[in-house]
């Protein structure tokens, strides 16, 4: 067995990118360079233009300007094909996986290794050998579709390492994993290191930038304002160095409840429920958000949640059950707008918003049958815009053009976007899913201060998270859910973290009924 | 573990080797303005096929040429012809092109032309003391009807049953045209035969007027045809029907999370197509034809399909495209005056079609020149100091 010493893997460096679309200049000439056997942390508000770089990096962009060295050797990339070639993968927030095929299958699609005819089991081995190869354990045969967000993550980082990638980069892996996933991960990541490979991490999440990193940079406004060892930071420099009016007010958010809390709001009783492939995936459900409560919803992704917000905001019938919202019932989503449920939906891209049409179509979607801005049959571009406009500054849009389109925001701006969209306006209930993710520590804690300042104004909020802090931090009450059934209930003051773990993991807990 | 994976990353597969060209092609981060990209390829492939087009036939040049001017710009009956041909040709274009907003294929309408003139047809003939004023307004209407009546089937059963609308909507092309032709030969068998599969001319107050330009001799039907354009594209913009179609034809999930009803919408849009095309049947026998016969389409209804898929959702671009096509048809049809074979008049519209689709692709991709680094880079990578662990 061969020991692979320090530095044998391969550098990447980036000199003098520049990316610009349009007027805007998304990355301006910097050089950077990432070291092999190191995690290095690539830190940055939203928008900073952290996503844009790694493209370039990866093939999926080509740079105006500048230049990409492997190893010390000049490359060009036309295609991420080219930059797998040359050893660097990226693994996307947004997975390129086929639901439909399994593990194996997912992971001989553009292999070199393989002919045109090989058996299931030949599949089936190699992808556990492949599993083996680089510690990271998957089921084969499994149909990637029914697989957990995180194990998804793995298939996929299994993918473009045995592809050949010896730079990996992950953007931002983490925002849609437990923290136990995120932390296996992290584990991962280091053993991966210590054999040589580089690794790049984009994350907001700083605490894990921390933990994980051998070296954090950082980006704003496109350019590279800190380099460092990680000896050299700590979680308020950091935050310092990614916003320039960092500092002028503690951004924790009040927990602490002001006005208590009112009558029922948002009733969901005895919901049963199949997922998509017939299989029961709610079991008579029941549950109730009052005025002025945030009610926490934590679960292991795929114990239900995928259904229950579906049917909350009525895009999704049950086999039997009720939902309503203050005695109205919902059974569609007319009656749900109707009722004024805003809805942060988890799939921002696929389901909440649409990334090909503009801002200011996207603003409107919820509300587009709304007197402001449509009369009759008529829409009212200009009121419609307006209404973005405004919206967009509320959040702090990167751009005040609501001509853009959605495709075109940073990751977290669209987030930004969504969940401003969802909280304004007149309403009565909000479900929000994942409502921060990917989101910088700012604007995380913008969205959290507004699902607080909703409580404040009398909405009833579900909140289902798999950032058990975050639930932790903002919720009232905490529900567990579990195989589509709710196993405990806890008010904020007096909630676990062990017991909700343990509950989230199927055990029976002693003190629960 | 962490053996494992040690020994993992050493026995990484070597980077295969990768002869590059000194050209490749990229995907643009950003395709933009792919109509415009596509209709100034339709007309570089005009240009270009038209300038080699008379190396392939004994026709002298001047004559080729001479006779497409005519056919086409050159004179006033051959303007009128460009119109008359391109009166049903954007209709039929509305009709493929607003299904197709929703991923919806309309591949029937040359079917939903013919009925939708059948079902003219049949009223004009319930009604044959009518006064022009009633017969002209009832005749369209009926038209159309009878164009969306032709959809039905497919829609529900690609609605209800998911079955492909595309081949439900072809196969009920031969339906009608067998139905028709049942009509030509038996109960509206003429009068007067003068040869092919015609019914009795419709009653003479039932034929659209004309108008007369400067020598230009159009059916008013063309006003129509031109204005319709600009009708969808703005109800596109400024609908809440046209909001509806453009987001879930972008993401039909996002549509219902919006509250949108996606199975009506997919319903309206789908007898919107059957109700232009029947219109655009029905226009042109009462403007053009006169009366009701098998060949009555001329392909107008497959023409339209090609000229809504290299529009791409853009209505205007149908109209823009739908006059070259025009163009094509009646400058290619004056071809046939001075002998040149008609296989050339097709062989011209393929290639200008095929340049359409380049246009395409040009507006999705791109063409770069490598610098030499490219092969370098390649050589480089593949002495990457990792390779130095592979020694067992
Ligand atoms: N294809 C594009 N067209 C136009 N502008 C773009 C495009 N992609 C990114 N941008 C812009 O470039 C800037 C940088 O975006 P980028 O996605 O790199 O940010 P980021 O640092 O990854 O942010 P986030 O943390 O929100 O993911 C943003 O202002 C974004 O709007
Ligand atoms: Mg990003």
């Amino acid at each position: 067995m061969t020991v692979v010493t320090d530095g044998a893997g391969v550098s990447l460096e980036l000199n003098g990118i520049v990316k610009r679309f349009g007027d805007l200049t998304a990355v301006s000439s910097f050089d950077i360079s990432f070291a092999p056997g190191q995690v290095h942390a690539l830190l940055g508000e939203n928008g900073a233009g952290k996503s844009t770089l790694m493209n370039v990096a990866a093939g999926f962009l080509t740079p105006d300007v500048g230049e990409i060295a492997v190893g010390g050797q000049q490359v060009r990339f036309g295609s991420p094909k080219d930059a797998i070639d040359a050893g660097i993968g990226m693994v996307h927030q947004h997975f390129s996986l086929v639901e439909q095929f399994t593990v194996a299958q997912n992971l001989a699609i553009g292999a070199r290794d393989i002919g045109r005819l090989t058996s299931t089991k030949e599949l089936n081995t190699r992808a556990l050998e492949i599993g083996e190869r680089y510690g990271l354990k998957v089921s084969p045969s499994k149909v990637v579709g029914s697989l957990s967000v995180g194990e998804k993550q793995r298939v996929e980082i299994l993918r473009t390492l045995s592809r050949g990638a010896r730079v990996l980069i992950l953007d931002e892996p983490t925002a849609v994993l437990t923290p136990e996933e995120s932390e296996q991960l992290c584990v991962n990541l280091r053993s991966m290191a210590g054999a040589g490979a580089t690794i790049i991490f984009i994350s907001h999440k700083l605490n894990e930038v921390l933990s994980v990193a051998d070296h954090v940079s950082v980006m704003r406004g496109g350019a590279l304002v800190d380099s460092l060892e990680r000896r050299e930071c700590n979680l308020q420099s950091l935050a310092k160095s990614m916003f320039d009016d960092f500092g002028t007010a503690d951004e924790r958010p009040r927990t602490q409840s002001a006005t208590s809390i009112g009558e029922e709001v948002l009733v969901v009783r005895g919901i049963q429920a199949r997922d998509e492939r017939g299989a029961v995936a709610l079991k008579g459900l029941s549950l109730s958000v009052h005025a002025h409560e945030i009610v926490g919803l934590v679960g292991v992704a795929g114990n239900g949640q995928q259904e229950l917000e579906q049917i909350v905001a009525g895009i999704r019938k049950p086999d039997s059950g009720t939902v309503s919202i203050h005695g109205t019932q919902v059974g569609n989503v007319q009656d749900a707008l109707k009722a004024g449920l805003g809805y942060i939906p988890e799939d921002r891209r696929g389901t909440g918003l649409v990334p090909a049409q503009p801002i200011w179509l996207n603003s409107i979607l919820r509300i587009y049958k709304d007197d402001l801005v449509s009369k009759g049959l008529i829409i009212k571009t200009g009121k419609a815009k307006k209404y973005a406009r405004d919206l967009a500054e509320s959040v702090n849009l990167s751009t005040n053009d609501v001509t853009t389109l959605v495709q075109h925001l940073s990751g977290g701006n669209a987030q930004k976007l969504l969940a401003g969209r969802e909280l304004s306006g007149d309403k009565s209930a909000v479900v929000a899913v994942n409502s921060t993710q990917g989101l910088d520590v700012k604007a995380a804690a913008a969205v959290r201060e507004r699902l607080i300042q909703a409580r404040e104004d009398g909405l009833a909020v579900l909140l289902i998270s798999a950032d058990l802090d975050e639930v932790v931090l903002l919720s009232d009450r905490i529900v567990v859910l579990y195989e589509g059934s709710v196993v405990g209930e806890f008010a904020a003051e007096d909630a676990d973290l062990d017991e909700i773990g343990r509950l989230m993991g199927g055990e029976t807990s002693n003190g629960n009924s | 573990m962490k053996e494992s994976l040690i020994d993992a990353v050493a026995v990484l597969p070597p980077t295969p080797k990768r002869s590059f060209s000194p050209w490749r092609i990229e995907r643009r981060p950003d395709p933009e303005r792919i109509s415009l990209y596509r209709i100034s390829a339709v007309l570089l492939g005009l240009a270009v096929s038209l300038v080699v087009a008379p190396f392939f036939t004994s026709t002298p040049p001047a004559e080729f040429y001479g006779a497409i001017w005519s056919g086409t710009f050159g004179s006033p009956l051959g303007m009128s012809n460009v119109l008359t041909i391109a009166t049903p040709l954007i209709l039929a274009g509305l009709a493929a092109s607003i299904p197709y907003r929703l991923g919806l294929w309309n591949v029937g309408i040359d079917g939903q032309m013919l009925m939708g003139a059948w079902t003219a047809t049949a009223v004009a003939f319930a009604m044959p003391q009518a006064p022009g004023f009633l017969m002209i307004p009832t005749m369209m209407i009926a038209g159309m009807i009878g164009g969306a009546l032709w959809i039905i089937i497919p829609t529900f059963a690609r609605l209800v049953l998911g079955v492909s609308e595309v081949i439900t909507t072809f196969l009920l092309n031969f339906v009608a045209v067998g139905w028709v032709a049942y009509w030509c030969t038996g109960p509206w068998y003429p009068k007067s035969s003068a040869g092919g599969v015609r019914a009795e001319p419709i009653p003479i107050q039932g034929e659209i007027g004309k108008m007369d330009i400067q020598g230009i001799v159009v059916t008013w039907g063309i006003l129509i045809s031109i204005a319709l354009p600009f009708v969808f594209w703005a109800a596109f913009r400024f609908t809440r029907w046209g909001y509806e179609v453009t987001m879930i034809g972008d993401n039909h999930r996002a549509g219902r999370y919006g509250g949108m009803n996606v199975r009506r919408l997919l319903v309206t849009s789908m007898l919107m197509g059957g109700l232009l095309a029947g219109f655009g049947g029905t226009i042109y026998m009462m403007g053009t034809s006169g009366q009701l016969s098998t060949s009555l389409t001329n392909n107008t209804g497959f023409n339209g399909l090609v000229i809504a898929v290299l529009a791409g959702s853009n209505e205007l671009a149908v109209l823009a495209l739908a006059f070259i096509y025009s163009l094509l048809l009646a400058g290619g049809g004056s071809l046939g005056i001075v002998g040149v074979d008609s296989d050339l008049v097709f062989a011209i519209i393929g290639i200008t079609l095929i340049f359409g689709s380049f246009g395409e692709a040009y507006a999705r991709l791109r063409l770069v020149r490598t610098k030499s680094a490219g092969a370098r880079s390649d050589s480089k990578v593949k002495e990457a100091p990792w390779t130095i662990n592979s020694s067992h």
